[in-house]
């Protein structure tokens, strides 16, 4: 690290005196490693170091950073943002009264890891990605165009503020992902597998090799290839954890978190109401839950607030937002550890961390057992979820289930529908558990590493061919 | 900041290198954030960064850092030339030589370099108050954007240029609600200069949309005449058009135009340019991210696929010249030290036709207007297959006529159908851009056959 936390304290003691100051360094190291069609694409690394800068004056925020870590740089900083926060007085109306009381974090936090990042070459990590490639384009002939990434962040971080917080943070996220696009006769598919966590060298592989995600992304496209389209109707899905863990953030997730209950969202004023089946709980945890490594786990926020679980929905019933120490005082609520920036440049905003579904009683023979008819809806693609709770979520693979059997795999299903709407039908929820979006970003003004999942869930939704 | 560009190139020609780059990105941006009907943020920040590439033995290795001093210069340098060592030998001419490099006027303003966060708070009211004259808007957002940019590119084989640029960009978000349902109206503004900035009319174009909008209902599903307005096209041509002009997309067919050069792919009444040149556009500049002079290039031609954009790494694979589209993009807007260049348009400029836009509307018998689009996105590249959802300033047209606002719809086509299918070219032609996306110029464009699904 460039600074200690003794010298952000000093910086913060000669600041001039406002109602708070808070103090955060972050060194963020991107390594990153892409082959494509058996060459590698490219190999960058990326170090962003500087220190981030927020105030509260009078009621209102301001913000600002440097990568310089002179005295007379972060002092020019900490003015800069009094200024900043001051210009804001005379037009800003409701201004911020309080900061919630928080638990506050003193002490250095890391999260366990098998295998220190840095301890692995290189050269180990260009090799595996390149044979990676090797393997999937070795599959079959029909596959004609292959990539393949490993992505690696390491983050430290010293976050320091006038109402108690000092602590040293640690971070590890690696990823790895495999694409495969098949062809035969004109036709053209893209199936892709990957795994994102938070934790070391060993730990990314550990429930799958890189050989083995290679394989399945080939035969996933190979599969899809020859697969047809489902027909549109509203019917029974069973949705696998990371389709789950798309809905749980995008379609719920978002709409709980305070600022944006502030500016409107459906769920405004539900707190205490029924939005769900009996059989959803719906929860955001900083530490991995249920599993291990979960690719959005943090144990302190960017406010200095120690993370825990933050029950949405228990048993169908709202209980909670997601919150920042500011929405937290506004809503008379505990602040929930979910304030988070990216770099040292960004200035902390509520974001989500690992937005899963509890695990229920069903096995999964159970429910697919039960089901008459409907669909099994693998992998999680690309979808749109809106203010409104309405969602379309595409998934890489749908299995037309019929009297609880699962017969022909069909390819592109989309599902929509109504968030709260569709978490009313829920009638059934395993117990098994996975997190399964840990290689994606989520993107509110700033990217930020995220992960969902759950059991497998049976609801009723529409399904519909992507084309 | 033109010795630490330098520095670190001198650095890295100490060791046994072939080639070397060092590029340097020192910025400012100012954000004003409006939420709430109010302002809610102001933030300043400078970002600095430095990106350093290294060619060794026929392998190239790239890093960067935002810490500018000899030892962290020096770090980075040999992190650049540990990753030539790893990767195999690639098709590689060399890195650019020094051009005649001819300056495009209009993308600096020394009134914008120096404007303050005061006076930017004072531009976000005037965005605010102008959405707030619409007295059925409930709530507003959104956010000012000015950024100042110094640019240093420095490698061995003698180019030493430097660069700066100043950009402004605001967009609201106005919603109104009415009988318990909520519309929404989008406005948007990009300027070089704070001259050419309007922010009044960010305001008021969102607040207009929105009030609008009001009673909107549901279109009928069925295949449709769609009428995109530019700030709706301009999210279909970043986020789903620009990718398959692409050298990297075309070079993995990954493109769905790939065999197609020379080809009719649109109709003839259509051409599609990237214009780096032009003077007042959020990504004109007179040199791309490698040194190479920008230049105005036709991608469609009256309707027949001419070129796809390169930069050095992916013109060498086709032994080609770049094309002057090497971008490391930055955000909001502008550069930034990402250690490796990208291939990318610089303004994705559609041709102007000759309708006005009543004449779009007055000729389509059975249609939609589109405002804004929303969570666009190939569903299949190979293919050009793409959804989106039209969420704002959404309009049913029968016989000729507005009867009224729809409520959102999903749409979904294909871009090869679409691009045959456009039957109306407009004279309205508008910048816009959307977030994390590319500049464009473009007017309304009306497409047949569309299948429109309400969400």
């Amino acid at each position: 690290m460039q600074v200690s936390v003794e010298e952000l304290k000093k910086f913060m003691e000669q600041a001039k005196s406002t109602s708070y100051i808070e103090l955060r360094y972050h060194e963020k190291v991107l390594n990153e490693i892409r082959v494509s069609n058996g060459e590698l694409d490219r190999i960058r690394s990326v170090v962003n170091d500087g220190i981030g800068i927020r105030v509260l004056v009078s009621g209102c925020w301001g913000f600002s950073s440097t990568s310089e870590m002179s005295r007379e740089s972060v002092m020019d900083t900490i003015n800069n943002a009094i200024s900043s926060a001051g210009l804001l007085a005379e037009s800003k109306q409701r201004k911020v009264e309080k900061l919630a009381e928080a638990n506050l974090a003193v002490g250095t936090f890391k999260p366990p890891l098998n295998g220190n990042l840095t301890d692995y070459s290189i050269e180990e990590k260009i090799k595996l990605t390149i044979d990676s490639d090797a393997l999937t384009k070795k599959y079959s002939n029909k596959i004609k165009a292959t990539s393949c990434v490993y992505r690696e962040t390491m983050d430290q971080k010293i976050i320091v503020n006038t109402d108690g917080a000092s602590a040293e943070l640690f971070n590890s996220k690696p990823e790895f992902s495999v694409t495969a696009v098949a062809k035969e006769f004109g036709d053209s598919i893209t199936a892709s597998e990957g795994i994102g966590i938070t934790g070391g060298w060993n730990d990314l592989f550990d429930k799958k090799s890189a050989n083995d995600i290679a394989k399945e992304a080939a035969q996933k496209a190979i599969k899809l290839l020859k697969a047809k389209r489902p027909k549109g109707e509203r019917t029974q899905v069973i949705l696998d954890p990371g389709m789950v863990g798309l809905i749980s953030h995008e379609a719920i997730g978002h709409t709980v978190e305070a600022d944006f209950v502030l500016s409107g969202s459906i769920i405004k004023d539900k707190i205490g109401q029924k939005v769900a089946s009996d059989l959803v709980t719906l929860i955001d945890s900083g530490p991995s839950q249920f599993k291990n490594g979960a690719a959005g786990t943090i144990f302190v926020d960017d406010e200095g607030v120690v993370t825990g679980r933050t029950v949405i929905i228990e048993n169908g019933i709202m209980r909670s937002y997601l919150h920042n120490r500011e929405t937290a005082a506004i809503f008379s609520a505990k602040p929930t550890g979910n304030a988070r920036a990216y770099e040292y440049d960004d200035e902390p905003l509520i974001r989500m961390r690992n937005t899963f579904i509890e695990p229920g009683s069903y096995s999964y023979d159970e429910i697919i057992k039960e089901t008459k008819h409907g669909y099994l809806l693998k992998g999680a693609e690309n979808g749109q979820a809106d203010a409104n709770g309405e969602f379309m979520f595409g998934s890489q693979e749908a299995y037309l289930i019929e009297n609880g059997e699962i017969r022909q795999l069909l390819r592109g299903a989309s599902i929509s529908g109504r968030a709260l709407d569709v978490l009313m039908t829920v009638d059934a929820v395993g117990k098994d558990f996975e997190y399964d979006i840990g290689t994606g970003y989520c993107m509110k003004y700033q990217p930020i590493k995220v992960d969902g999942g759950g059991p497998h869930i049976r609801c009723i939704a529409i399904v519909g061919g992507i084309q | 900041m033109q010795d630490i560009c330098k520095k670190a190139l001198d650095i890295a020609l100490k060791f046994n290198v072939d080639e070397a780059e060092s590029f340097l990105v020192d910025k400012e941006i100012i954000t004003i954030r409006v939420a709430d009907s109010q302002i809610a943020e102001s933030k300043g920040i400078r970002e600095r960064g430095l990106a350093i590439r290294i060619v060794k033995n026929g392998s190239i290795g790239a890093s960067s850092t935002s810490l500018l001093d000899e030892k962290n210069l020096a770090n980075a340098v040999e992190d650049a030339i540990l990753a030539t060592t790893m990767g195999s030998e690639i098709k590689w001419k060399s890195f650019p030589k020094p051009s005649k490099i001819t300056s495009v006027d209009g993308c600096y303003d020394e009134r914008l370099n120096k404007l303050s966060i005061e006076k930017c708070i004072d531009i976000s009211l005037s965005m605010l108050n102008s959405t707030l004259q619409f007295s059925n808007v409930n709530s507003v957002s959104g956010s000012l954007h000015v950024v100042k940019e110094h640019v240093y590119i420095t490698n061995s084989n003698n180019v030493n240029l430097h660069d700066n640029g100043t950009y402004i960009i605001g967009n609201i978000n106005a919603d109104a609600k009415n009988n318990g349902e909520t519309v929404s109206g989008v406005g948007f503004n990009t300027a070089r200069t704070l001259n050419a900035f309007n922010a009044e009319s960010v305001g008021k174009e969102a607040g207009d949309m929105a009030t609008r909008s009001i009673g909107a209902r549901n279109c009928d599903e069925g295949t449709l005449s769609v009428i995109f307005t530019p700030y709706a096209l301009g999210e279909l041509l970043s986020f789903v058009l620009s990718y398959n002009f692409n050298a990297k997309a075309y070079q993995d067919k990954r493109s769905c135009l790939y065999g197609k050069l020379g080809k009719q792919v649109a109709v003839e009444t259509f051409t599609l340019q990237d214009n780096p040149r032009s003077r007042d556009c959020i990504g004109s500049k007179s040199f791309d991210d490698e040194g190479v002079p920008t230049q105005t290039r036709n991608l469609i031609e009256k309707g027949v696929f001419q070129s796809i954009i390169y930069d050095t790494f992916y013109a060498a694979k086709d032994n080609v010249d770049s094309t002057g589209n090497a971008s490391r993009s930055g955000y909001p807007v502008g550069r930034s030290a990402n250690p490796i260049p990208f291939p990318s348009m610089h303004n994705i400029v559609i041709k102007s036709g000759d309708y006005s836009i009543d004449e779009i509307i007055r000729e389509t018998k059975n249609g939609l207007l589109v405002g804004r689009l929303w969570y666009t996105y190939a569903v299949n590249p190979e293919k050009g297959d793409f959804s989106c959802t039209a969420r704002s300033g959404i309009f049913i047209i029968k016989n000729g006529e507005i009867v009224g606002p729809s409520r959102m719809v999903r749409i979904i086509d294909n871009l090869q159908r679409f691009l045959m299918n456009i039957t109306a070219i407009g004279k309205d032609s508008k910048h816009t851009m959307q977030w994390h996306s590319l500049p464009s110029v473009t007017p309304s464009l009306r497409v047949d056959g569309i299948k429109v699904v309400p969400v």
